[in-house]
């Protein structure tokens, strides 16, 4: 059978079409960030509690948060690995993607020793810089994504960091509530959304212009 | 004269311009992706993308998953360049018809 005659119009019309059907592959559940952040949250939150109470080694949360965020990047290999052949297609997007959230973990990791051997985290000030590097990746993530309240996070995330930095050690221990509060707006919701959207749409991915 | 470049042929088809504007949009795809996207026939759409493959505008690499034959499609250098050249003369048409 003959192929239909394409008209110029059309054969835009499909170029369009198709291209829009293939950004549909570009997409994330959000499920990481959700596990993220409520590791970050409860970490932050039960760091305050505890201090609060006048609990003796508070700050051993963070060591615990230490294995669990190991745990979670160990697993994030695992699962990237097995799951890297399955797609029936790769894109550009998630590729970049997959590159930033090497990079931003690693960019956390050194942040978080530069913390620590330099005395920073008595401070409190070590929660602004963290804040920053959130920011960064929201920001980056919300745009490629093309989902706006991972952008909106992130400027509350700097908010965060600038509120931080400009209070100093006046904010004494609430500091830790100022960092919970901006995982909960930054990671958690926007992840939660992105997750129920995957699950009630999966066709059309995570994040699209909320 | 008419200084307007005949559209070309490879790409002014239906299927195979909707398979290239699926290519050229990700890295590589599955066979099975450009049928699900394009609501094409498997029949069809292997002639087609042979057709893309002989003139060097697209790669195809058979392999195994999970025991099963795996066919992707990428597309080449040359397919963008021949990409680009169809949706410029595109333009030029419809430009003259506004």
């Amino acid at each position: 059978m003959p192929e239909p005659k394409l008209t110029e119009t059309e054969s835009l019309q499909l170029i369009e079409q198709m291209i829009g059907r293939a950004r549909q592959e570009e997409k994330a559940s959000g499920w990481g960030w959700i596990l993220w952040g409520w590791l970050l949250f409860i970490a932050s939150v039960s760091h305050y509690v505890m201090i609060r109470m006048g609990t003796k080694g508070a700050s051993r949360v963070w060591e615990f948060f230490g294995y669990a965020a190991i745990l979670l990047i160990l697993w994030s290999l695992v699962s990237w690995y097995f799951s890297r052949r399955k797609g029936k297609v790769k894109t550009y997007t998630n590729e970049l993607v997959d590159k930033l959230g090497l990079a931003f973990f690693i960019s956390l990791m050194v942040t978080s020793y530069g913390n620590n051997v330099t005395d920073l985290n008595p401070t409190g000030a070590n929660f602004g810089y963290l804040l920053l590097l959130y920011a960064f990746w929201m920001y980056i993530h919300g745009a490629v994504y093309r989902f706006n309240l991972l952008r909106y996070g992130a400027f509350i995330n700097w908010i965060g960091a600038m509120a931080i930095f400009y209070f100093g050690q006046r904010l004494g221990a609430e500091v830790l509530l100022v960092h919970a509060l901006c995982v909960a707006l930054g990671y958690l919701i926007p992840g939660h959304i992105a997750q129920n959207r995957l699950s009630n749409k999966p066709d059309r991915g995570g994040y699209e212009r909320l | 004269m008419s200084d307007f470049k005949d559209l070309d042929p490879l790409l002014h088809s239906q299927l195979r311009l909707a398979v290239i504007s699926l290519l050229v949009s990700v890295k590589e795809a599955e066979f099975t992706f450009l049928k699900e996207k394009t609501n094409a026939t498997a029949g069809n759409l292997s002639v087609q993308i042979q057709k893309l493959k002989d003139a060097n505008y697209i790669e195809i690499t058979k392999q195994f998953k999970d025991n099963y034959p795996q066919t992707m499609c990428k597309i080449t250098k040359t397919g963008i360049e021949a990409f680009e050249a169809y949706v410029r003369d595109l333009r030029q048409y419809l430009d003259v018809k506004k």
